[in-house]
């Protein structure tokens, strides 16, 4: 029973290192390990015997799997050689044009936005109508100055005697206001 | 690794990057039977390899800029250009179509032993194995060819397969099991078969 259980663990033991045995890419403690159960467990050292045989064979076979002729490697060369010359430039350098076109089209694509937000704060200060008020209240401080008597008296005409603040600087075809158009 | 990996290389792209026609047809002749190989082995289609080879000499030749020296030998970076282009190619063609015709009929170098018992014996011996071969998974393939087929260490196979050495060195070991697997699924005793024992 013990025997039996012992030699399992040697065989599982050997399987595991088995390659790297044959290869002797094992440490030392280990290859000496090995050695010992492959002269004392006969079906350890089967198992060496058909994994030797395994390789050997994968060394022998597949070196010779799929060998070209000299014609075949002749004519994939003159394929090479064709396609080389349909696209010229053979040797290109790692960074070349595409990459700086890439990066300025980033580059624009990154500052949109910004350009658009100073954009509509422009619009927006040239569609806004210039607060005249101020601009009148600065002109006509003089009492009995023709400024200010036209100024005080369009509005009083307009909305029924009230003193108004909006600007009569208006250029003269400017379109009024809806609601004062219908009053 | 060959001797030719060094200078002699390095001579020869710096030649290929000032034009130099006669250093490309240098470089192709030097590794364009090992990515053969290598494109064969894993597409199992010499038509599919012819085409990838292609493909794989044009990028290198064309990115002959982005290589390294410093990073990798040449080889590796071919064979890692030539792994990745056949990984494209199983992805297209989900199932790979195994040409069982050309699996058959393989340019194996000459039998060891020249008598015809022997060599129908080996000939079955290769032909249960190339089947077998077929039947892993891909990534099981490239690493069992890679080791096996064209030489290379656990590192060089990490490197073109991109994935860890241990990872590769498991890969190995795994397709290994598998192939034996396979091959004592054939009831043949074909390791018996192979090198006589």
């Amino acid at each position: 029973m013990m025997t039996g259980i012992m030699i399992n663990f040697k065989l599982r033991y050997c399987k595991a290192r088995m390659l790297a045995y044959i290869h002797g890419e094992l440490p030392p403690h280990s290859r000496r390990r090995m050695a010992r159960y492959l002269d004392e467990c006969p079906r350890c050292y089967a198992e060496y015997q058909r994994q030797r045989a395994l390789i050997a064979e994968l060394q022998w076979t597949l070196p010779a799997f799929g060998a070209a002729s000299g014609d075949q490697l002749a004519r994939i060369w003159s394929r090479v050689q064709a396609d080389m010359r349909r696209r010229p430039g053979s040797v290109r350098p790692l960074y070349h044009a595409g990459y700086g076109l890439a990066a300025l089209m980033l580059a624009v694509l990154l500052l949109l936005p910004l350009a658009g937000t100073g954009g509509a704060s422009a619009a927006a200060s040239l569609t806004q109508p210039e607060p005249a008020l101020r601009l009148v209240a600065s002109t006509t401080l003089t009492p009995g100055s023709p400024v200010l008597s036209a100024t005080l008296s369009a509005p009083a005409t307009a909305q029924g005697g009230q003193t108004s603040s909006v600007p009569e600087t208006v250029p003269p075809n400017t379109p009024r206001p809806f609601h004062a158009a219908g009053e | 690794m060959p001797v030719y990996e060094g200078e002699e290389v390095r001579a020869l792209i710096a030649q290929c990057l000032r034009g130099d026609q006669a250093a490309f047809a240098q470089l192709y002749a030097m590794h364009a039977p090992a990515i053969h190989r290598l494109c064969y082995s894993l597409l199992l289609s010499r038509h599919d390899a012819e085409d990838i080879m292609q493909e794989v000499f044009v990028y290198a030749f064309k990115n002959l800029l982005r290589f390294d020296p410093a990073r990798a030998a040449f080889k590796t970076w071919l064979y890692t250009i030539a792994v990745s282009r056949c990984r494209n190619t199983y992805r297209r063609k989900r199932l790979l179509q195994v040409d069982l015709g050309q699996v058959f009929n393989l340019n194996l170098a000459a039998p060891r032993s020249e008598t015809p018992e022997a060599v129908l014996a080996q000939h079955s011996a290769q032909d249960m194995l190339a089947k077998a071969l077929a039947e892993l998974s891909s990534s099981l393939r490239e690493a069992v060819v890679l080791r096996y087929g064209h030489g290379l260490t656990y590192r060089e196979i990490a490197e073109i397969m991109e994935c860890p050495p241990k990872t590769a060195e498991s890969r190995v070991r795994l397709a290994h099991e598998q192939l034996r697997w396979r091959l004592n699924q054939a009831g043949r005793g074909i390791l018996e078969e192979l090198l006589g024992i």
